[in-house]
Order: structure tokens, then C-alpha cells, then sequence
């Protein structure tokens, strides 16, 4: 099988370029045996193959080039770097403030729930409870030192003048409320016998009884009194200069009046 | 930091045995080695802005053959050269003088290299359009497959095959009359002047 001229010029690329397979190789090379224009087109084309040849190893990268392109990735990093950072900035204060809420939610807030809850508790110390805890031995831890019950108590103790009684003991009355209750006993010594009264104090709105609540307050010499009965008890509870007041007894209830009124 | 430094040496360690065949292919695209030094560097800090695109193990010398014949197209359109195939045979006599002239014009390291390199080849080339003389330096310089050259230049193999073809009967076209040309002026001379 031979080629002719118009089958061989197309195929002197593929030649060229080694991508003929041996069959049609030999049978080009045949062909340029015997065709002198075919083989002058052959000749040129490796000429030119030739040339590029050398150009493949020409021309040499400049010394010292590839320290350039280093040196530009470099200031290229450094570019990034300074990016990055300019676009965390403005997120800083975004960051601070989530980073605060998430504080105030697992520290501060448990925190502040929990005085909420002892609060709560303090409001809940039941004037009838005290009442009833009155007639029990043991419920008064006994301070007799004003100052010293003023340190346990952890607030100022108001003056209450009882003319004609007399303070026969004082102490912080024991109970599972969060705030010191400080109670002070009096007595008066009458011809019929001794009359006892006793009066606790605490800050205002810890101290309260459902009992008086559902009654209306009495306006005693300025205080907004609320009396009430627990058993052989009768109680007056007020509130007054940031203090609650709950004077307790068993002289009857118009003779606590009077007290309260001057007190 | 300690993430860009390894992702720069990670790059340098894949792109930095390319240089020398990257500066080739454009110095013979752009005949100047100012303006060839100018888009290798241009090539690796694209690659290198565009690095997280670049798939492990696949071809390297492919992705960054076609980030520089982006780079080349972009500063050929700047400077208005990316034209099509220019038949005008005047030019030759017009890139030839250039192509002599340039080294009296540029920098010892520019006349080293261009005292190196072909000036009629390079004047042949330059006149090829861009479609057809990418595939021949690809093929030439760098001894790419059909199919690589169609991968890089997103054309079929068949394509490729034909541009090559045309490609090189124009090289030859233009480099046979120069070389008749220089036979002219030799011949006065009393002088032979090989081309190759």
C-alpha cells in the first residue's frame, strides 16, 4: 500500500509531533523516499522543529527572579494579614457584647434569680408564724449588747419608745428567713401582775400575715396599723421608716392600740 | 502568621519548578523580557490569590500555563497588541528592524537574552494571531499533548491538531522569505547568515 502527496502534507504534523502510529509512520517515510517535493516540505518542517527545539532551553529565567516572586507573595501575605484584621475589628465590640451577654446569663443572672428567691422568702416570714413561735421556748437567740445584735442583724435598729415598759431581753429571733428578724421583749409590772409585749423589727416588707392583710388598716398618730388575733395573741404590724413593725401580746387588743399609738 | 507562611510554602514547593518554562512562554509571546518577567509575576500571585481553587493532583503546569495566557491576554488588550492574524507583509521588514534595534535599546540582562534567542523566529511568531500561536508554543516550547493544549485552552483535540497545522505552514511561509531576503542582502555582502 502506498500514499500519495495529497494523503502524506496533512500528516506531516502528526509526524512531526509523534502522533502517528509505526504502520502509517513507515508508510510516510516510504513516500518521502521517492517524493522530492514531499521531502523538501518534511525538511523545512524539521528545520523549524529544530529551531524550537532550542528555544525551548531559551531564554533562561533571570537570575534572582524567583526571590522577586517570593518576596511579592510575601508582601502579598502581609496585605491578607492586615485585611483580616480590619474586618475583625469592627466585629470586636459585636464579640464583647454577645461575650457580656453570655456572662450576664450564666453568672450574673443565677446570681441575681437567687436574691430574688431569698427575697421572696423574706417576704414570705409570716407574722402568725412569729406569733405562734412567741409562746415557745428557744426561738430567741439571745443579745442582750445593742450594738453586737445591730452587727448580727446587718441593718440599724430603730428606737422604739414605750414609755412605762422596760426592755426585759432582746436577741434575734431564729428562723429560716435570709433576713434577721431582731425582737425585743418588755414588761410592765402592774398591781393586777405583769403585762409582757413583744416587738419584732425588720426591714420593711419582710414581715407578713394573711390575717391582717384582709383587714383594713388603721390610722394610728400617722401609721397605717394592721391588728389581728392568733390564739391568746393579739398583734399589730406596721410599717414605718423603712422598717416593719409587729408589737404582740396578750393584754387586749384596745390596750395595744394605745400602745402602738404611743409608741 | 503561621496559616499564610505554610499555604506559601505549600505553593511555592507545587509552582516554583514551573518558573523557568512560564518566563519562556511569555518571553516568546511577548518578545520583550521586561514585559515577560512582568506577567510571570503577575501569573503567580494570581495563582497564588486564587490558590484554594486549585485541586490537589491535578495538573499544575496546566492551571498555571492558562492563569499566565490570561495574564498575557490582559496585558496585550492594555496595550492594544492582542490583534488578529496580520497578513500584511511589510511587517516583517518592520519587526525585523524592531527585532534587531531591541538590543541597543534595553538593559545589559534584556540584550543578554535577546542576544540568546532567534530574532527572525520570534519576529515570525509575533505575527501569528493569538489563536494560533498559543497551541504552537504550548506544543513547542513546553511539549504538551493535543490534549493538553485542548484542555488549556478549552478548544476540542481536533481543533488543536488543525490550528497547529495552519500555525506552523505560516512559520515556515514567513521565516522562507526572510530567509530569501537575508540571502539578498548577504549575497551583496558576499556573507552567509544561518538562520536556525
Amino acid at each position: 500500500m502506498f500514499m500519495n502527496c495529497i494523503e502524506v502534507r496533512p500528516l506531516l504534523d502528526l509526524l512531526c509531533d509523534g502522533a502517528l502510529d509505526a504502520k502509517d509512520t513507515a508508510l510516510i517515510l516510504d513516500h518521502l523516499k521517492s517524493c522530492g517535493d514531499c521531502q523538501s516540505e518534511w525538511s523545512d518542517m524539521e528545520q523549524l522543529h529544530a529551531g524550537f527545539r532550542q528555544a525551548r532551553t531559551k531564554p533562561e529565567l533571570p537570575a534572582g527572579f524567583m526571590d522577586k516572586v517570593s518576596a511579592r507573595l510575601k508582601e502579598e501575605d502581609r496585605n491578607e494579614q492586615r485585611k483580616f484584621l480590619q474586618r475583625c475589628v469592627p466585629v470586636v465590640p459585636v464579640v464583647a457584647i454577645a461575650a457580656a451577654l453570655v456572662l450576664v446569663g450564666c453568672f450574673v443572672w443565677p446570681v441575681v434569680e437567687k436574691q430574688n428567691r431569698q427575697d421572696s422568702a423574706a417576704v414570705l416570714a409570716s407574722a402568725d408564724k412569729l406569733v405562734e413561735d412567741l409562746a415557745a421556748d428557744g426561738t430567741l437567740d439571745t443579745i442582750r449588747d445593742r450594738s453586737e445584735l445591730t452587727k448580727r442583724v446587718g441593718y440599724d435598729l430603730k428606737q422604739v419608745r414605750l414609755p412605762e415598759w422596760q426592755m426585759e431581753n432582746s436577741g434575734v429571733y431564729k428562723s429560716s428567713t435570709p433576713i434577721s428578724i431582731a425582737r425585743f421583749d418588755f414588761i410592765k409590772k402592774t398591781q393586777s401582775g405583769d403585762q409582757r409585749l413583744s416587738c419584732y423589727q425588720a426591714p420593711a416588707g419582710v414581715i407578713r400575715t394573711s390575717v391582717a392583710d384582709q383587714m383594713n388598716p388603721v390610722n394610728l398618730a400617722g401609721k397605717e396599723v394592721r391588728f389581728g388575733t392568733h390564739g391568746k395573741f393579739q398583734f399589730a404590724l406596721w410599717s414605718q421608716n423603712g422598717r416593719d413593725y409587729l408589737f404582740v401580746t396578750e393584754l387586749p387588743k384596745e390596750q395595744l392600740r394605745e400602745i402602738v399609738r404611743r409608741a | 502568621m503561621n496559616l499564610f507562611h505554610n499555604r506559601r510554602q505549600e505553593f511555592e514547593k507545587l509552582t516554583w519548578p514551573l518558573g523557568p518554562d512560564l518566563f519562556r512562554m511569555a518571553y516568546w509571546r511577548l518578545a520583550n523580557s521586561q514585559d515577560a518577567e512582568d506577567a510571570v509575576q503577575d501569573t503567580y500571585l494570581r495563582a497564588y490569590r486564587s490558590f484554594n481553587t486549585f485541586h490537589a493532583g491535578t495538573n499544575v503546569k496546566a492551571w498555571m500555563t492558562r492563569i499566565l495566557i490570561n495574564v498575557i491576554n490582559d496585558t496585550l488588550k492594555k496595550r492594544g497588541r492582542l490583534q488578529d492574524f496580520r497578513a500584511d507583509d511589510d511587517e516583517i521588514d518592520e519587526l525585523s528592524a524592531i527585532a534587531d534595534q531591541s538590543a541597543l535599546a534595553k538593559d545589559p540582562e534584556a540584550q543578554l537574552i535577546e542576544q540568546e534567542i532567534h530574532p527572525d523566529l520570534l519576529a515570525s511568531l509575533q505575527r501569528l494571531p493569538t489563536g494560533l500561536l498559543h497551541p504552537l508554543l504550548l506544543r513547542e516550547l513546553e511539549d504538551m499533548t493535543y490534549a493538553e493544549i485542548g484542555s488549556i485552552l478549552s478548544i476540542p483535540t481536533g481543533t488543536v491538531m488543525s490550528r497547529l497545522f495552519r500555525a506552523r505552514r505560516i512559520v515556515r511561509e514567513h521565516l522562507a522569505k526572510s530567509i530569501n531576503r537575508v540571502k539578498g542582502n548577504t549575497s551583496k555582502a558576499g556573507d552567509v547568515h544561518e538562520l536556525y
